[in-house]
């Protein structure tokens, strides 16, 4: 069996199901559809052994998803034909049973169709030509000439009319054979003149005047060694060979009317394309009268939930919506990850009532962003403590993140918090670059009444914190917190000294934080630490990001899309959020509200 | 004349009777007052949506798999007989457990299914086991302390302790509904203690309801909603209590 598939509705039944397919189900749905949502049915995810594609049907809330345990080029092609065989042979009994009294039978259907999709590709693919038939054997001088010529800077530019030769002979002979495809690209490119080519010596354009006209027609030997190939000082060709300004095409037309923008009542001059086209204006007018009764019959079998909703529907809908979350601060590349999300699980609906699309999609929305900031085990920090505590061993939280976000403050604020409920509490100060870093941490554990582990300056990072964690453990201490030097996430000898702080200590909690502030660097950041951190670990399972701090969240108003795109990038959610800069203002994330200051 | 105006009157009429079912019969949201819904839920693998179908369809439910949205059914308490119990399954994923507190908002009996072999002594060493038992006790938490169903006088909850199937043939000691009861007591209260102590939200949104009296160890009695503890076993159809239940 090439691949096993299964078929499962959103609330759980399972339709149809075999192999492994059916065993990754559970997984599927956990790691891949709750994290990433309907965006996840464009791409192939890698769970366990098997990669996995899967498509929905919207409209019956049903799942497809196929898997291989290697790697399958159709799978996509794959998941469509089994959703659409499955649908053709069960959407009636579906309709009118529902889900979940009855396993349906695809086991036959299924093999027939592995085995269609499986020669589908074979057919497509193409058969290697024998050396009899392939362009080799047709004894062209030159093309072996063009292929072993060295690239002397002088040659260059014959090498490159030779090979026009080659192309006007090739584009030639193109009754008699099929052109390969190497063949076909190069008569291509002559065809548009070459414009791209680079030769040894940064040879340009043939001829300046040609600048912009019409490009060369392959097959007219004419063209052959006539243009100069410009080289500095090669022909005597200077400057003012380069020298346009004598009033070619471009530069003569005035500002006409027609290429002036369009003007709006009252004069003001608009750029074209920003969306008030006048063309597309005449146009609705000439089919206004035949479109306005088709969108009213659309309108009401829209709303009597006959017909589905389609893209074309959501399209307008759908950016305004993100146009609304990116000027929320939320990251631009998240915005569109979330937009296609909804719209992969609203194509294909049927939405019935005057509701209408935009309630639908704001509905939509909504789940989604809530799915995404609610975390995926409930969070307790006290309890995590209490734990340790009883294993006997200290409960280690580290801070990382870039310069200048608030980590010590944000981690002496932790330390009022952990010591108000009577754990004892010992800050590291594994920040050992940044001057008054140390005597900074002192001062905060002086006026808290915690203890300060310290070596100084200038000494490595984890191995002074693997001291402090040694240290605590030998005096009974509860909570261990670790205090890093800031570094962006570019700077490649900083990203490993964390990677081997973090793999070598092996914290509970390695808490990013980040400002609220940040635009789209946030995603860029929260990446780049996670991929240092798994690629300079050194170790077989490396750690990375376990939960995001968001600080200076009362600086935006209701820009609070950062927190959305820390927790999408790293599927972790926010632990903590630093509203002030005294040691109480700390808070937990209320999900419901950010939501709705996101869509308000 | 007079037919005009009759004619005129009847079209209005029907006008907007047409109107009012366009625009009103679809944005029915259930009123506080209106709790009529009992709900499945709990972490997830504990054989939920398994139970729904059971009820629902006997012999021939199908497999299940984690569910991503809730199940609603009207399903007949008893086979044969007319009761009716309207039941909602909602996931166990912890990113759906907001559903959950919606959810609540209208329910009358919740069913908390726990997985029991995540209570044998085997299961201390299982990470998946032991989170899912946590989670299962959260779960048991919130609902208790939910403002809205706590406060309610006619609720009421089952904690139904699943899977007791599979510890027919093995050496494990098959856990009871009483030794169960006693560990998640003992959860319940570690989880208060650590509650109360966490921070306000960024909103200072609603404040769950305390558990049990303040000072005193917690114990099954002291909820403001009865709870049983019973032993079901969804894949052999020993659902006996559940249908009790629901009834």
């Amino acid at each position: 069996m090439i691949a096993s598939g299964v078929v499962f509705s959103s609330g759980g039944a399972v339709l149809w199901g075999r192999g492994d397919a059916e065993q990754g189900a559970g997984d599927l749905i956990r790691e891949v559809l709750l994290q990433k949502g309907a965006v996840a049915m464009d791409s192939q995810h890698v769970l366990g052994a098997n990669t996995w594609r899967c498509t929905v049907d919207n409209e019956l809330n049903i799942f497809f998803a196929v898997a291989c345990s290697f790697q399958l080029l159709y799978l996509e092609d794959l998941a469509k034909s089994f959703k659409s065989a499955f649908l053709k042979s069960y959407r009636n009994d579906i309709e009118n049973n529902g889900v979940g009294g009855k396993t349906y039978n695809f086991d036959a259907a299924f093999d027939a169709l592995l085995e269609n999709e499986a020669n589908k590709a074979d057919s497509k693919r193409k058969k290697m030509r024998s050396f009899e038939e392939s362009r080799k054997d047709k004894g062209k001088k030159d093309s072996g000439a063009a292929s072993t010529a060295p690239a002397a800077k002088s040659e260059s530019g014959s090498r490159i009319a030779k090979a026009k030769d080659d192309d006007t002979d090739l584009a030639q002979e193109s009754d008699d054979v099929e052109l390969d495809p190497v063949a076909r690209a190069r008569a291509a490119l002559a065809a548009r003149g070459g414009r791209n080519r680079r030769g040894k010596g940064g040879a340009a354009m043939s001829s300046p005047s040609s600048k912009g006209s019409s490009p060369i027609a392959a097959g007219s030997p004419s063209k052959k060694g006539k243009k100069p190939w410009w080289r500095p000082g090669q022909n005597g060709d200077g400057p003012e060979v380069l020298d346009y300004s004598d009033g070619s095409s471009l530069a003569d037309s005035p500002m006409s009317a027609g290429n002036a923008g369009l003007g709006a009542d009252g004069g003001d001059f608009a750029t074209h394309g920003t969306g008030f086209d006048s063309s597309d204006d005449e146009d609705s007018a000439d089919d206004a009268n035949q479109g306005r009764l088709g969108s009213i019959f659309n309108y009401f079998s829209r709303i009597s939930g006959n017909k589905p909703i389609t893209a074309k529907d959501l399209e307008g809908v759908l950016d305004q919506f993100r146009d609304m979350l990116v000027s929320k601060n939320v990251a631009a590349s998240i915005s569109d990850s979330l937009v296609e999300s909804v719209q992969n699980s609203l194509i294909g609906k049927k939405i019935s009532g005057i509701n209408g699309v935009k309630t639908a999609v704001r509905e939509a929305m909504e789940a989604a962003l809530t799915r995404i900031l609610t975390p995926k085990q409930s969070q307790n920090i006290l309890k995590e403590v209490e734990t340790s505590k009883a294993e006997g061993r200290p409960y280690v939280i580290t801070f990382v993140g870039v310069n200048g976000v608030g980590k010590s403050t944000s981690l002496s604020k932790v330390c009022r918090y952990l010591m108000h409920h009577g754990h004892r509490v010992l800050i590291t100060a594994c920040d050992t670059f940044r001057s008054g870093a140390v005597e900074q941490l002192r001062v905060h554990a002086t006026r808290l009444g915690a203890d300060l582990y310290e070596q100084g300056y200038a000494k490595d990072p984890a191995s002074v914190a693997m001291a402090g964690v040694r240290h605590a453990k030998d005096k009974g201490y509860d909570v261990v917190l670790i205090d890093t030097a800031g570094r962006m996430q570019d700077n490649e000898p900083l990203m490993r000294a964390l990677a081997k702080l973090v793999n070598l200590n092996r914290p509970d909690k390695v808490l990013f934080v980040g400002e609220a502030l940040v635009g789209n660097d946030s995603v860029d950041q929260l990446q780049k630490f996670n991929q240092a951190m798994i690629d300079f670990a050194g170790v077989a399972e490396p750690r990375t990001i376990d939960g995001v701090m968001l600080t200076k969240f009362d600086t935006i108003d209701d820009k609070v899309g950062a927190a959305v795109s820390m927790v999408y990038t790293t599927g972790q959610p926010v632990v903590f959020v630093g509203v002030g800069q005294t040691y109480t203002d700390i808070r937990h994330l209320n999900v419901k509200s950010l939501v709705r200051a996101l869509l308000r | 004349m007079a037919d005009n105006t009759l004619i005129i009157t009847v079209a209005l009429g029907i006008f907007a009777i047409l109107v009012y079912f366009l625009f009103f019969k679809k944005s029915a949201k259930p009123s506080k007052k209106n709790k009529t819904l009992n709900l499945f839920c709990g972490p997830v693998d504990s054989g939920k949506t398994a139970a729904l179908l059971h009820l629902q369809h006997g012999k021939d439910a199908c497999k299940t798999v984690a569910s991503m949205e809730c199940n609603s059914a009207k399903v007949k308490v008893d086979e044969g007989g007319d009761v009716t119990a309207n039941i909602v399954d909602v996931p166990g994923h912890p990113r759906i457990r907001p559903q959950l507190m919606k959810e609540l908002d209208a329910a009358k009996g919740v069913v908390v299914f726990l997985d029991a072999t995540c209570f044998a002594g085997m299961a201390r060493t299982d990470v998946d086991k032991s989170q899912r038992k946590e989670e299962g006790i959260q779960i048991l938490y919130d609902v208790l302390t939910h403002t809205e169903f706590s406060n309610f006088p006619g609720g009421r909850v089952l904690v139904a302790c699943n899977k007791m199937d599979l510890f027919d043939d093995s050496v494990l000691t098959a856990p009871t509904a009483k030794s169960i009861k006693k560990e998640v007591e003992k959860e319940l209260n570690i989880i208060r203690e650590s509650r109360q102590g966490m921070l306000q939200t960024t909103d200072g949104a609603d404040q769950e309801a305390f558990l049990g009296e303040e000072g005193k160890k917690f114990k099954m009695e002291d909820s403001t909603v009865p709870v049983e503890f019973k032993e079901v076993s969804v894949s052999a159809g020993d659902v006996q209590p559940l249908r009790d239940f629901l009834a």
